[in-house]
């Protein structure tokens, strides 16, 4: 009897208690910048693709939806080919962002990628890749790295010496 | 049985085989000791300090000294502490101290996933990079088609120099500068010359030296696909793991295999794979439909049909294909029968493949593993560098067995690889090269004879007599006399030649000589490298002489309502005036290839066949060595193995049938029985690594449903990563295919397979020995036409070379790069003689086609001999002549 009260009341305090459930989608939730939803590729501070195909976050990821093929520039820069998600597969578990040496790949607090069909859930490198850096500002990989590509030659790398003249007789 | 010892790593003892290092004894436990400058078949160096142990003198001594485990043997009760805390300290830092010039390259590295450098510097705990200071860095050199430079990533272990100076003679690849500006490359940029350089990949230990033609199209060791295969690259018939994703063929990597290749491939077997993902490649059946000068394609069933109404016509000759598997041959001569079935080599070519194979039970034909145990060899007639390369890298190591025989005498292990260079200096076994021109192992050679073959006849009749009557020695030249003395001094001596030079009389001659040492040494031995891959099964299954030229003359007589041409190019070998005509008066041409060759344009029914890479079967090499090679991945399109098109026809439905009856119709092919009886078991075995990726996303591109794997009816390897993964198949006890990769916990790079090399070499996947069992046939007649040895004047002979000589190798864009023009080279006497100069044109005339070549002046090729590339030589035949009107040498 008095537990049946104690849930009467309970509910009409309820009642007039701030709803937490809003009008979506008239009304949209907040979620922070690292919310863990639809992924993009970003780019560096020179606005150069900063995927380098590694393939680390194919293979970070469980359930297997990335699909990575290296192609290489003239000057010696990787990039992606081919680079798909398979959204209909990803659960959002963030992995490949974390696995990404080079910070390109970025989860974002975009949620909303319902489709009727699901072939449409199968994102190419050109639905992935936005026109910014994503959550990371300053971060450029071939800035730190010692492979030399057009623009920055051997020695030009963060806390690299120049180039060894073999040649050179000092000791 | 090897003799044992006991030694006591961490307080446990274990039984090691004795006189090996204790790197290796390590190794060979299963026990995951760091090392980099260490290769089991180059033996120690000590420099990259790695392997640190902690040696005690005795039980009571508990101070113990470091020693580097790879320079140390192993000794009967030796304890030592791998654990010990300093030991542990030591190799940390060591690999910390290696690392600190070390680029931030992983993720834009090819040997990334597949990096010695990777997995050691995990074994020894270096997890965090500490030094802040900068780093130093290297310029590149471009190497030419098959390596990548990225000096930046070298650690210094000297593993490349060792093996491209020491292991394969190469002279135009060295280590410059000193301390931490040293440097390994060439004096400039430039192609490397050697052979043998792409095993570089996988012999330096990071990603200084990378697979180019991989790189193109490159996927991480994790997302590889393999399946042992064998080369079909040449006879020799070297172990490969051929490596594919997304059904495209990315690259071959070389496979353990003790009594073959062991740890190395030439450049022809690494990069002639390109043919399996070629644009020119077969798809699809297609008919040709003359009345409407158009062409039709087929389904499957319809294009079997049809082949199999043209064949009730009667009437069909068959042809069989030196590059296709022994089952494809086996059944499309079941189906001809013996008469209508003609090899796909020259008539040349089948004459000494019938001498080799009646002779091959009473010559012990050697493995390679044991070519580089002898001690005096005799190389006749080819340069094997060209025609059967690995071949060529084991007579490079048979050289260097007096040297290691001499530190011996000094207690100094073969693997202690300096100090036994420093005391053998150039001491050699004994090795002869007598050829034409100079060979590519002119430099370890006791002596160089270029002769030409009538005088290399006369030299071997010599050398025959010779062994039977060691004192007439006056009636001899100096050469014949040097040679019969070393091959009969010797322990275990071997005479190696081939059929490419395309002269019988030489092999039959070859054939005397080896039968006589055998009688007075039997651990002498006898290597003949043959044409293609499968040549020796064609020599197999054929006995009667119906070669190509038998072909020729038989379409020239009456030709056939139907000619089957299976994996053959008969432009390969005749000129397109004599070929055009002659098929033209076939009525049905059926061609089965795997590439729009210029035979299958010729054609009326096109058959699309698979590659190796996407069918089983037996390859037989030169030793009579039967090799099972793996699919890869499931056939392309419409493409199915020629077994499969041909099932109706030959009533074998499946591999299995054929070879059993191969088995009971030929009594070489008897052995093949085994194969038969073991396979089986419940166990199905995974072509793709434990952590293959993208899975739900590599094929999504077309459609988001995920389709199941193709399935491999003709082995049990899955096309998946479905079953059994490489690294634990040594525990199947029933199934008997070798593993399909090499990986292991902690070693992603495929070092790990030094781990496996005991249990490799007792294992018996190495293939089966057709010949091994001695008989006591009547030989054959072996005698030695008198007038081949008189024939004077001029001899057109064959100019092989490595990456011109084999069809499938050079659909490979990176080996066309390096295929020499098409010359007419010889001495300067010679040209003086014939009065043309460098440069101008040599017309030649053979087999009804004639030719022009340019004029090429070379020194060390003898008098008497105009080289003409193998090419066009073939097309010319053996007996061309030269048409060029000899300008009076005024
Ligand atoms: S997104 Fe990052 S982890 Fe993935 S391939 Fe590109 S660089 Fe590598
Ligand atoms: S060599 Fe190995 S450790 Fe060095 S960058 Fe390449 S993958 Fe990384
Ligand atoms: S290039 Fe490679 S093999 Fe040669 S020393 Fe450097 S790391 Fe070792
Ligand atoms: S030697 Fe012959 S079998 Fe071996 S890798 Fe080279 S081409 Fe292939
Ligand atoms: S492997 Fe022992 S010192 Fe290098």
């Amino acid at each position: 009897m008095m537990s049946q009260i104690r849930t009467l009341i309970s509910i009409l305090k309820h009642s007039f208690t701030k709803t937490d459930t809003v009008q979506y989608p008239e009304e949209k939730p907040y979620l922070s910048p690292r919310y863990r939803g639809r992924i993009v590729l970003t780019r560096d501070p020179d606005g150069e693709e900063r995927c380098v195909a590694c393939n680390l976050c194919s293979v970070a990821c469980p359930v297997d939806c990335i699909s990575v093929e290296k192609a290489e520039t003239e000057d010696g820069r990787w990039m992606a080919d081919t680079f798909r998600i398979n959204f209909s597969r990803c659960i959002m578990c963030g992995f490949c962002e974390e696995a990404c040496p080079t910070h390109a790949i970025q989860l974002t607090p975009d949620v909303e990628m319902g489709e009727y069909n699901r072939q449409n859930l199968v994102y190419e490198k050109e639905h992935l890749l936005i026109d910014g850096p994503g959550k990371y500002h300053d971060y450029n990989f071939y800035k730190v790295c010692g492979k030399a590509i057009g623009g920055k030659e051997k020695g030009e790398a963060l806390n690299e010496k120049p180039p060894i003249d073999i040649r050179s007789l000092m000791p | 049985m090897t003799d044992k010892v006991t030694i006591h790593i961490d307080g446990v003892a274990h039984e090691v085989q004795a006189g090996i290092n204790l790197l290796q004894a390590c190794l060979n436990l299963q026990i995951d000791m760091p090392y980099f400058c260490w290769h089991p078949a180059m033996g120690s160096a000590g420099s990259c300090r790695q392997c640190a142990v902690m040696h005690y003198q005795n039980a009571e001594d508990t101070r113990g000294r470091l020693v580097m485990s790879c320079m140390t043997p192993v000794m009967d009760g030796m304890i030592v502490s791998m654990a010990n805390e300093k030991a542990v300290g030591f190799r940390a830092t060591a690999i910390e101290a290696i690392m600190t010039n070390h680029p931030h390259d992983c993720p834009v590295c090819e040997e990334g996933g597949d990096c010695h450098l990777q997995d050691m510097t995990l074994i020894s705990g270096h997890i965090k990079r500490q030094y802040p200071g900068t780093k130093r860095t290297h310029l590149n050199q471009q190497l030419g088609p098959f390596l990548n430079h990225e000096m930046n990533r070298c650690i210094g272990c000297y593993r490349c120099v060792r093996f491209y100076k020491d292991y394969c003679g190469g002279d135009d690849f060295n280590v410059f500068s000193s301390r931490n500006r040293i440097y390994f490359g060439r004096a400039e940029s430039g192609t490397l010359e050697n052979e043998f350089a792409g095993n570089l990949a996988e012999v330096c230990p990071t990603g200084v030296f990378t697979d180019k033609p991989f790189s193109l199209k490159f996927s991480r060791k994790w997302d590889l696909a393999t399946s042992p295969t064998v080369c079909t690259n040449c006879s020799v018939g070297c172990n490969t793991y051929t490596a594919e994703r997304g059904g495209v063929l990315r690259k071959i990597n070389n496979r353990h295999n003790a009594d073959v290749n062991a740890h190395f491939l030439c450049d022809r077997g690494r990069y002639g794979y390109e043919h399996v993902n070629h644009n020119d490649r077969l798809e699809k059946p297609w008919k040709r439909n003359n009345e409407q000068q158009k062409v039709e394609v087929l389904n499957a069933s319809s294009a079997a049909k049809q082949v199999t109404d043209w064949f009730s016509q009667g009437d069909t000759v068959a042809v069989g294909s030196a590059r296709s598997a022994l089952e494809n041959n086996a059944a499309l001569l079941k189906l001809a029968g013996k008469g209508n079935f003609y090899a796909g080599v020259t008539d040349v070519e089948l004459e000494q493949l019938n001498l080799l194979t009646q002779a091959a039970h009473n010559l012990s034909l050697l493995s390679l593993t044991n070519i580089e145990k002898c001690d005096a060899l005799l190389m006749v007639g080819e340069d094997v560098t060209h025609t059967a390369p690995r071949l060529a890298l084991a007579i490079r190591q048979m050289t260097r067995n007096a040297g290691l025989d001499k530190a011996a005498k000094f207690g100094i292990k073969p693997w202690q690889d300096e100090a036994v260079r420093n005391i053998a200096q150039d001491t050699r076994s004994p090795f002869y090269a007598l050829n034409t021109h100079a060979t590519r192992l002119a430099d370890v050679a006791k002596q160089n004879i270029y002769l030409p073959p009538a005088r290399q006849l006369s030299l071997l009749l010599e050398v025959e007599a010779l062994l039977s009557f060691p004192d007439d020695k006056d009636i001899a030249s100096k050469e014949a006399v040097a040679i019969a003395e070393d091959l009969l001094a010797a322990k275990k001596p071997a005479l190696v030649t081939g059929t490419n030079g395309a002269n019988p009389q030489i092999l039959a001659a070859c054939i005397r000589i080896s039968t006589l040492l055998a009688q007075k040494n039997e651990n002498s031995g006898f290597y003949c490298a043959t044409g293609q891959a499968n040549t020796m099964a064609l020599g197999i299954l054929s006995d009667s002489n119906q070669g190509l030229d038998a072909l020729i003359k038989r379409l020239e007589d009456k030709a056939p309502k139907t000619l089957i041409v299976m994996e053959t190019d008969l432009y390969r070998y005749f000129s397109d005036d004599v070929l055009d005509t002659l098929l033209d008066k076939v009525t049905n041409i059926v061609v089965l290839d795997q590439l729009l060759t210029r035979t299958a344009q010729m054609a009326d029914l096109v058959l699309p066949t698979t590659s190796y890479a996407e069918s089983h079967g037996c390859w037989i090499n030169a030793e009579g060595r039967l090799q099972q090679s793996f699919a890869t991945m499931a056939a392309i399109k419409a493409r199915l193995p020629a077994v499969q098109w041909l099932q109706s026809l030959s009533g074998c439905h499946t591999n299995e049938q054929v070879l059993a009856w191969c088995a009971q119709t030929y009594s070489e092919l008897a052995p093949v029985q085994q194969l038969l009886e073991t396979s089986g078991s419940d166990f199905v075995i995974a072509r793709q690594p434990l952590r293959s990726t993208g899975r739900t996303a590599i094929n999504a591109g077309i459609d988001v449903k995920e389709y199941p794997p193709a399935q491999d009816l003709g082995s049990q390897l899955e096309f998946s990563m479905e079953g059994v993964p490489a690294f634990r198949q040594h525990q199947l006890k029933e199934f008997t295919s070798p593993p399909t990769g090499v990986w292991s916990p902690k070693w992603n790079s495929s070092q790990g397979i030094n781990k496996q090399l005991e249990s490799n070499d007792s294992s018996n996947n190495n293939g089966i020995l057709l010949f091994a069992n001695k008989t006591t046939d009547a030989s054959s007649n072996l005698e030695t036409d008198k007038s081949a040895i008189s024939s004077d004047g001029l001899s057109i002979c064959p100019n092989h070379h490595i990456y011109a000589d084999d069809e499938l190798a050079t659909y490979s864009t990176s080996i066309q790069q390096l295929i020499p023009t098409a010359t007419a080279t010889m001495c300067q006497a010679q040209a003086d003689s014939l009065g043309v100069k460098n440069g101008e044109p040599v017309a030649f005339k053979g087999k009804g086609h004639s030719l022009e070549l340019p004029c090429a002046i070379m020194p060390d090729v003898c008098e008497g001999v105009v080289l003409v590339p193998m090419q066009q030589f073939r097309q010319l035949g053996n007996k061309a002549t030269l048409t060029t009107a000899v300008r009076s040498a005024s």
